[in-house]
């Protein structure tokens, strides 16, 4: 029996398996808000860096609107955290080559540097949205302004 | 004789697949198992105000501003479910009209799954079922119509601009009440979208 034209296919199929793995290690599992507007991702803009924040329900089974957490890179973040993570993105963002990514900041007005990071907000729509409020809060100290919402067709 | 001898050896030598074959399959089936694929997702793009540093969102107030108050009601009996409840603050609301009134949008049973939503009014799943009883949310039909008035309002003066909504919620509300009034604003082509923060000292 002739057995390497199957053996190449099974390669290629785990290949491409480990391939998408790593594509979305970002992604917690939320059920995301509907939304009619919602525009798919356009990727015309290849400088853009976007980092993927997570809000998913939190394990304890209460009553709606439920508590949740907020998850970045498989990692919950209290509002400490969340500012040192946003902190350090913003810096990796503007520092040169060798320890950034070397994009300038925006001079917003009153001599405001913004960082040009987006962040994508993937929001559970079950989840009170007290922390919205707590994202929106320490990205504005941290000067990122560029916040995007994931939705759904529903 | 050795001819033969030699075609023996070889035969023998063949490589025994199977193991290999196995280990490929169980590498197959676990990547297979554990590759979450991504769902068909949209982004709503808000962005903050700019100038951060002034807090000048405090002091400037627009006479047509719409802010909406977004708050949760929780039922006293059962507590699986409640209201949110839908006020505006309109400091003009029409020519003539007493400013500072409040316009309450009336609410509507989602827990039985489905609501009318968008233009076309068609229908959408709400609740989900057993396990999220669901709760009364805000006529959202309303709401765009509102918003789409009071937009013709604002562009009738002529500014250029869009009318600045402000989205003020309390803790509790579910975030899909939030993304439908920032849907709804995007639909109408009302880009100056705020979502109010009080501001709190980090812990």
């Amino acid at each position: 029996m002739e057995l390497t034209p199957m053996i190449d296919c099974v390669f290629l199929l785990i290949m491409f398996f480990i391939l998408t793995t790593q594509i979305t290690v970002n992604i917690e599992e939320v059920t995301l808000p509907f939304a009619l507007e919602g525009q798919p991702e356009k990727r015309e803009n290849t400088d853009a860096v976007m980092l993927i924040m997570n809000v998913r329900k939190s394990q304890a089974d209460d009553a709606p609107p439920r508590s949740g957490e907020v998850v970045y890179q498989g990692k919950v973040l209290n509002t400490k955290t969340l500012r040192t993570m946003l902190d350090e993105e913003v810096a990796y963002d503007a520092a040169p080559p060798p320890r950034g990514r070397g994009r300038a900041k925006e001079v917003g007005p009153n001599n405001v540097q913004l960082s040009q990071l987006e962040i994508l907000i993937r929001y559970d729509k079950h989840v009170k949205s007290e922390y919205l409020r707590t994202i929106f809060e320490q990205c504005q100290k941290a000067g990122v302004y560029k916040l995007k919402l994931a939705t759904t067709q529903p | 004789m050795r001819i033969k001898q030699n075609k023996r050896v070889i035969e023998e030598s063949e490589l025994d697949m199977t193991p290999m074959i196995d280990i490929v399959f169980q590498l197959l089936i676990f990547f297979l198992l554990s590759a979450k694929f991504i769902a068909l997702e949209g982004q709503l793009s808000s962005y903050l105000p700019k100038d951060r540093g002034l807090q000048a969102s405090f002091s400037k107030i627009e006479p047509d501003e719409v802010i909406f108050f977004l708050e949760w009601v929780a039922d006293p009996v059962n507590d699986k479910t409640g209201r949110v409840r839908c006020q505006t603050i309109n400091y003009k609301p029409s020519p003539g009209a007493a400013s500072g009134q409040d316009h309450e949008f009336e609410s509507q049973d989602a827990t039985v799954g489905q609501i009318e939503y968008g233009p076309d009014r068609r229908l959408v799943q709400y609740g989900e079922g057993v396990d999220m009883p669901g709760y009364h949310i805000p006529n959202f039909t309303n709401i765009e119509d509102y918003l789409n008035f009071r937009h013709g309002l604002y562009e009738t003066k002529g500014s250029g601009k869009s009318i600045p909504v402000t989205i003020n919620v309390s803790d509790n509300v579910p975030m899909q009440m939030v993304a439908n009034i920032v849907d709804i604003c995007t639909r109408i082509g009302i880009t100056n979208v705020t979502i109010a923060a009080k501001e709190i000292p980090i812990d």
